[in-house]
């Protein structure tokens, strides 16, 4: 039985890697994957060599902070584990896997041993990536002895995550193991709070300094002091062994360190394959719940949305008669409803905000520090907000047969797209920049804004930004239409090196167009403030307007080309 | 109705459509049969603007559908064999989302009238992820049939129904037929065809191997006399049973 399981690993294993390597022949791939490789080289191979070269003992003291640090985060990631007990992907299985293991005759134990064997793939390649990082900072020890002190660490996560899998599946059958995990859950609860009072409470915070200061990161030194404190470190002893082997300077200290970790994964090792609990049913639960994290996560959604027990929210009112192609922005509408969490959309520019307000407060100009924050986010959001909102052609191609059958015109239907990702990302952008304006006009110590001026920036910032997010979606969904096979289509595709290069090449392609399209209208607008800069109110008014009708008049001629070249399409260029 | 021209439709070299004409009137139901890979899908996929045909044309009423397709489609419901729904639409706003397009004005009225008749009045605020296969395919039905089109198209419409959806989408055909819909439907369910279609096209390799009624191909072919369509279709289809490439030609 081992043997066939055996068999399938290596097989699926290798066939996966034939399959990626196969992939390569289509020139797109080809490209993507030598970009892939060339953006590894340039974050981490690159930085390895110099650090080798250097040996200035910089990167051995951040290795010796990251040492510090280390356990902390295995004791949360392990805390996490019992304190929440969502992730059974531990036990997970694919479907087909489900299919034809589970209705297999073979024991619990032996499908344990396949899931531990199978593990063991993910651990290899994490094994590599790891040990090449963290050997940036310890270039004494070889890399045979880094990668099986890092193998020893990955492989004690793993074993315990499965352990405590097992151990809620058994909590059903025996009463008292869902007892003990919860017993557990309070003591690492318990630990985690001690930390994190420790950490970020005990540890003063005049220690925190201004970012304008002589030492900005001070109070990093204080935390990690604390960390290495004597109390702490005993607390934290058990995860200090696990992960002593990786930060290990030398080969005997290695030795020395390798022996009571490999206990430690020996101990986990008996502790799951001695576990008897109800390993079928809790593999058939986790395989589900491991799909729709999946479907979830490749949706890029806010949220892991179930059809089946999500709450359809509140729909949007569409009168049956109008312009057809605003059914399309409706659609698009609704569907960002649904898979968008206002509170997990703002989690982050509110984070942006408070530590701006903090750090702000601390020079002394908090205005400026929000308003400063609030232009980096307007800027930033083109960028990323693309990326978010995925309601447009990237994901309704895959519509393609369907929407060729609705009797709409390709340009109406092309507009409609880009008309649902623009004003929704001009209207973000309006408010960032006014939370800007207002933040710069209450911060002391700057210059007031001519009224003028002000009115010229507020009656025709809606028309820029329109303009400009109408240019940007519309290169973004001209890609597509036109290059259909060269970007991700909808909310999934395969992955690996050439994929992550493809999309670096088609970001730079997509950069260049927005430049070129913005030549013209930045000529005009700059001919029009150059003409009324004696009234620079009025300047800047018809710059405005001059350069944003002419984007607009550009994106249109583009969006009437893609509405013929969308005609066109035909869904088997769609794979 | 449909009116199709000398239609060809090459994947590079590959002809997957070749030279094929037929007319379908009001009323009628065309069957448009062959083995897996003999251009069925492509065919349809040509009538109903989806794909450009290489040469040859395709009417729908009085409209090409390369040259006017807005209003050649506004005219047809093309319902495939695997349904494409919206993931975040409900049941009820794919209907209002087809209500616009097509500018069904009463559309309040007529769409609890189809949710009833495919049995989706409870599922009315469902997404398609909580559909069964079956439903969804009720779904894209009732999107097809919301505008009462003049032109009805079928890739294999009675996939993954129930036996009473099967009853039931066997007997809308036949209505919209009598109503003087003209069909085109396409299925490897011969006992179908034969009870619904007026007329047949048997496709192999792309090309057209027999086109009329059952008693007119029979005519042509007298040593097929008195078999089922079931024997006429392998005998006209034989050694071809074989996909080809591209994929669902």
């Amino acid at each position: 039985m081992i043997a066939a399981f055996a068999y399938l690993i290596f097989n699926s294993t290798r066939n996966r890697l034939l399959s990626q390597l196969r992939r390569l022949r289509t020139p797109r791939y080809a490209v993507g994957f030598v970009l892939g490789l060339g953006y590894f080289w340039m974050v981490f191979g690159r930085h390895a060599v110099r650090a080798g070269a250097r040996g200035d003992g910089s990167e051995a003291a951040a290795s010796g902070a990251f040492a510090s640090i280390a356990p902390v985060f295995i004791l949360i990631v392990i805390a996490g584990i019992w304190m929440f007990g969502g992730d059974m992907s531990a036990l997970a299985f694919t479907e087909a896997e489900v299919a034809m293991l589970l209705t297999a005759p073979v024991s619990r134990r032996t499908l344990v041993k396949y899931k531990l064997t199978q593990s063991q793939v993910i651990i290899l390649i994490n094994v590599v990536i790891w040990t090449f990082i963290l050997r940036r900072g310890s270039g004494s020890l070889s890399g045979v002895l880094s990668a099986a002190a890092v193998w020893v660490m990955f492989t004690t996560l793993s074993l315990h995550r499965m352990g405590e899998a097992l151990h809620r599946a058994s909590r059903g059958e025996y009463r008292a193991a869902g007892q003990k995990r919860k017993w557990m859950a309070k003591v690492f609860a318990m630990v985690v709070g001690l930390m994190i009072f420790g950490a970020f409470v005990a540890v003063p915070l005049s220690a925190i300094g201004a970012p304008d200061g002589k030492n900005p990161l001070a109070f990093l030194r204080s935390i990690l002091l604390f960390f290495e404190s004597p109390g702490v470190r005993t607390v934290l002893y058990p995860f200090h062994l696990v992960i002593a082997p990786a930060f290990a300077p030398n080969a005997s200290a290695w030795a020395v360190a390798m022996l009571p970790a490999l206990g430690i994964v020996l101990l986990h090792l008996w502790w799951v394959l001695s576990s008897d609990a109800a390993f079928e049913e809790a593999a058939a639960l986790a395989s589900t719940e491991r799909a729709k994290r999946i479907e979830a996560m490749r949706s890029r959604r806010m949220t892991a949305f179930d059809p089946e027990t999500s709450a359809v929210n509140k729909t949007i009112a569409l009168a049956p008669t109008g312009i057809p192609a605003i059914a399309v922005v409706w659609k698009n509408a609704i569907a960002l409803r649904r898979t968008i969490k206002p509170g997990a959309l703002l989690r982050l520019p509110i984070l942006a905000f408070v530590v701006a307000a903090l750090f702000g407060w601390k020079s002394g100009n908090p205005a400026r520090s929000i308003a400063v924050t609030a232009f980096f986010l307007a800027m930033m959001l083109p960028l990323f907000g693309i990326q978010v909102l995925r309601n447009d052609l990237r994901s309704d191609m895959l519509h393609l047969p369907f929407l060729k059958s609705l009797p709409l015109a390709g340009a109406d239907l092309v507009l409609a797209e880009i008309a649902s990702g623009a004003v929704i990302m001009a209207t973000a952008q309006f408010v960032l920049f006014a939370i800007a304006g207002i933040a710069l006009m209450a911060a002391p110590g700057v210059t007031t804004i001519r009224a003028d001026m002000l009115v010229a920036i507020l009656s025709t910032l809606p028309l820029t930004l329109l303009a400009l997010d109408g240019a940007i979606c519309t290169i973004i969904n001209g890609s597509a239409v036109l290059f259909p096979a060269w970007i991700r289509l909808g909310p999934s595709g395969p992955g690996g090196v050439e994929v992550m290069g493809q999309m670096m090449l088609s970001m730079a392609a997509s950069l260049l167009a927005f430049v070129l399209m913005l030549l013209v209208p930045a000529a005009l607008g700059g001919g029009a403030w150059f003409v009324l800069s004696a009234t620079p109110g009025a300047a800047v008014a018809v710059a405005c307007v001059l350069g944003s009708i002419a984007l607009a008049a550009e994106s249109y001629g583009l969006i009437l080309a893609l509405g013929s070249a969308f005609e066109r399409a035909e869904p088997q260029q769609i794979t | 109705m449909i009116a199709v021209r000398e239609l060809t439709k090459l994947y590079g070299s590959f002809k997957a459509v070749d030279s094929i004409s037929f007319d379908v009137g009001p009323g009628e139901v065309l069957g448009l049969v062959g083995p897996n890979g003999a251009g069925k899908t492509s065919t349809l996929r040509c009538l109903a603007g989806i794909m450009r045909p290489s040469r040859g044309t395709v009417s729908i009423g009085r409209h090409d559908i390369q040259s006017d397709p807005v209003a050649a489609k506004r005219e047809l419901a093309f319902i495939p064999d695997e349904p494409h729904l919206f993931d975040y639409l409900t049941v009820q706003e794919h209907l209002r989302f087809i209500a616009r397009l097509y500018g069904v004005a009463d559309a309040e009225q007529r769409i609890p009238e189809l949710l009833a008749e495919l049995e989706l009045t409870d599922k009315l605020e469902t997404l398609p992820g909580a559909l069964s296969r079956g439903m969804k395919q009720k779904l894209a039905i009732a999107c097809g049939l919301l505008h009462n089109p003049s032109v009805l198209i079928l890739d294999e419409p009675l996939t993954g129904l129930d036996p009473a959806g099967i009853r039931k989408m066997r007997q809308t055909i036949a209505d919209r037929a009598r109503a003087g819909t003209a069909v085109v439907l396409s299925s490897h369910l011969l006992n179908l065809v034969e009870e619904l279609c007026t007329k047949l096209f048997i496709l192999r390799r792309g090309q057209c191997v027999e086109y009329g009624t059952f008693d007119e191909i029979l005519a042509r072919r007298p040593e097929l006399a008195g078999r089922s369509l079931e024997d006429v279709f392998l005998t006209l289809t034989a050694d071809d049973d074989t996909p080809r490439s591209p994929d669902r030609a």
